[in-house]
C-alpha cells in the first residue's frame, strides 16, 4: 500500500495503455515514456503490463505502508528514501513506514514508479491507465492527489541481494541515439516516416521538416506537443475528412506549426499528416521539455522495426539479469 | 649509522604524518632520539583510508552514468551511499560507501572491467564523523 502524502496535479496511474478501442474513439493513454515504465517493471520482474505511477510534476512525497521492492525510472528526480539518496533508474527495498521524496528533475520531464506486482486499480477496457480526458481508468479516472492510497497486486515476497539495491542503465545510454547531421548539442533527434499527405507539402516545407529545428512549446502535454518553427505549407489546400490517427503522428494545422499527437491524443483527426515519429522514439518526446529542440530524421520501415527490436532486447536482457539481484523470501513452515 | 640532515628531515615528516610523537633508533654505539614538541595539535592524526572493493563483476563506472561528476573524488558521501556502479550489460550493481567520509582516490580507471574484490576507491572518514573518532581511539 502506497499513500500519496503530497503531489502537484497531473500525476497518474499508467500502464502500457488501452489497445483495440480506437474504433470507438478511445485513444491509447498509458505511459508517455513506455520504455521507462517497462524498464521499471523489468527491474522488479513484474508483468510487462503492470501499472505504475507517472510523475510529470514535482515535488511529490509518498509513504510505503507495506514493505516492497520498488523501482524508479525515467527523468532523474534525485529521489530520497527516508533522506537516503537513490541513483536514477534504481530498484531497492522500502520498509513499511518509509517516505519517498521526488524532486523536480534537471533533465527530462517524466519519472515512473513501479512496485512489486504493480499498482492494483481495476482494469477498464483491458487497461489500468488513467484516461483523464474522459475520466475513467486508473484511480477513479483522475490524477492523484494527497491522501490517495494505492494497493499493490499480490506478488511473491522478495529481497534485494544487495541492500543498496540495483539499477538499469538508463535508456538514453543503452539505446543508440538517432543521428541528425546538423543537430546541435542537447537537441533531441527523432526518426520519422513520411505520412500520407507528405507529398502535398511544397518542396521548401518538406525540406524544413528534415532540416529545421522544431522547438517544443509550452502548449505540450500528454495529448500532444505543439512545435514552433518555420511554417509548413501545402501546395493547395484540400479539405480532409477526419480519419484514424495514432500516437506519433505529426499533424499540420492551417497555422503551419506542427502538432505531434501523443498518449492522450485524439483517436481521429482531419489535419493533414506530414510524418509520424516511430513508436521506438516516442519515449524521447516524453522526456522533452518546453524549450527543447526536436530534429526529425527520415527513417525506413526496416529501421523502425530494428529500433523496436533494440528496445525489446534491452528490456529482455535487463529483466533476465535483474532476476539475479532479487532473492525470494521463503515463508516459514508452520 | 650515517644519517644526513635530509634523512632526519624525512623521518620527522613521517612522524608528523603518522602521528608518532617520539622515536629512538640505535645502531651499535650510535643512537638517535627524535621527539616532536607537544603542540596540543590542531592537526588531527591521519587515519588510514578504507579501500572500497567491487562486490560484483562488471564495468566500473564511478558515480552514475546519468549524473555529474563522473568521478566524485573529494565529495562527501554518506554511509551506504552508492558511489559507483558496475555495469553488466544493461544491469547496474552498486558500489557502496561502507561508512561516511570523502572519496580520496580512484584505484581503478573508469570503464575498466573489474571482478569481485578489485580495489576501486580509497574512502577517508570525515574528521568529525563517529567512525573517525572510533578509529583514532584504537
Amino acid at each position: 500500500m502506497i499513500e500519496i502524502l503530497d503531489t502537484p496535479p497531473l500525476n497518474s496511474v499508467q500502464d502500457l495503455g488501452r489497445l483495440g478501442f480506437r474504433c470507438h474513439g478511445m485513444g491509447r493513454s498509458g505511459a508517455m515514456d513506455r520504455v521507462a515504465l517497462q524498464a521499471a517493471n523489468a527491474l522488479l520482474g513484474n508483468d510487462e503490463t503492470a501499472a505504475g505511477i507517472e510523475f510529470q510534476l514535482f515535488p511529490a512525497v509518498l509513504r510505503f505502508h507495506a514493505g516492497t521492492v520498488f523501482a524508479l525510472t525515467g527523468a532523474d528526480c534525485a529521489a530520497r528514501l527516508d533522506g537516503h539518496p537513490l541513483p536514477p533508474w534504481w530498484a531497492m527495498e522500502a520498509k513499511a513506514g518509509q517516505e519517498l521524496v521526488l524532486s523536480p528533475p534537471q533533465h527530462g520531464l517524466r519519472s515512473y514508479l513501479a512496485v512489486q506486482g504493480g499498482i492494483d486499480v481495476p482494469p477498464v477496457f483491458g487497461s489500468r491507465s488513467t484516461q483523464m480526458r474522459d475520466g475513467f481508468g486508473g484511480l477513479a479516472g483522475r490524477a492523484l492527489c494527497a491522501g490517495d492510497r494505492l494497493a499493490a497486486m499480490p506478488a511473491p515476497p522478495c529481497a534485494t541481494r544487495d541492500r543498496a539495491g540495483y539499477g538499469a542503465l538508463p535508456a538514453s545510454f543503452a539505446l543508440a541515439a538517432p543521428v541528425h547531421e546538423t543537430a546541435g548539442e542537447g537537441e533531441i533527434v527523432l526518426r520519422v516516416i513520411a505520412a500520407a499527405e507528405y507529398e502535398q507539402f511544397d518542396e521548401a516545407s518538406r525540406a524544413s521538416l528534415w532540416n529545421m529545428p522544431w522547438k517544443v512549446t509550452s502548449q505540450s502535454n500528454r495529448q500532444g506537443y505543439r512545435l514552433a518553427g518555420s511554417a509548413l505549407q501545402r501546395t493547395e489546400l484540400l479539405e480532409m475528412r477526419s480519419h484514424g490517427i495514432v500516437p506519433g503522428v505529426i499533424q499540420v494545422p492551417p497555422s503551419g506549426q506542427p502538432i505531434i499527437q501523443l498518449a492522450d491524443g485524439n483517436s481521429a483527426g482531419g489535419y493533414p499528416k506530414i510524418g509520424v515519429v516511430i513508436e521506438a522514439d516516442l519515449w524521447r518526446i516524453a522526456q522533452a521539455a518546453p524549450g527543447n529542440i526536436l530534429r526529425f530524421v527520415a527513417c525506413t520501415l526496416e529501421e523502425a522495426r530494428a529500433a523496436e527490436r533494440e528496445i525489446a532486447t534491452y528490456l529482455a536482457k535487463l529483466r533476465r539479469l535483474a532476476g539475479y539481484c532479487r532473492l525470494p523470501i521463503m515463508e516459514k513452515a508452520a | 649509522m650515517i644519517l644526513a640532515a635530509d634523512d632526519i628531515a624525512r623521518l620527522v615528516e613521517h612522524m608528523r604524518r603518522s602521528g608518532v610523537a617520539e622515536i629512538e633508533i640505535a645502531d651499535g654505539d650510535d643512537a638517535l632520539r627524535l621527539a616532536l614538541p607537544e603542540t596540543g595539535d590542531a592537526v588531527p592524526a591521519p587515519v588510514a583510508p578504507t579501500v572500497v572493493t567491487a562486490t560484483a563483476c562488471g564495468v566500473f563506472l564511478p558515480g552514475h552514468p546519468a549524473r555529474e561528476p563522473k568521478a566524485p573524488i573529494g565529495s562527501p558521501v554518506e554511509a551506504g551511499e552508492v558511489v559507483a556502479v558496475l555495469a553488466l550489460g544493461p544491469l547496474l550493481q552498486p558500489v557502496v560507501a561502507p561508512h561516511a567520509g570523502m572519496l580520496a582516490r580512484l584505484l581503478c580507471p573508469a570503464g575498466q572491467r573489474v571482478d569481485f574484490g578489485t580495489p576501486l576507491f580509497e574512502l577517508v572518514p570525515h574528521p568529525q564523523s563517529p567512525e573517525f573518532v572510533k578509529r583514532k581511539d584504537v
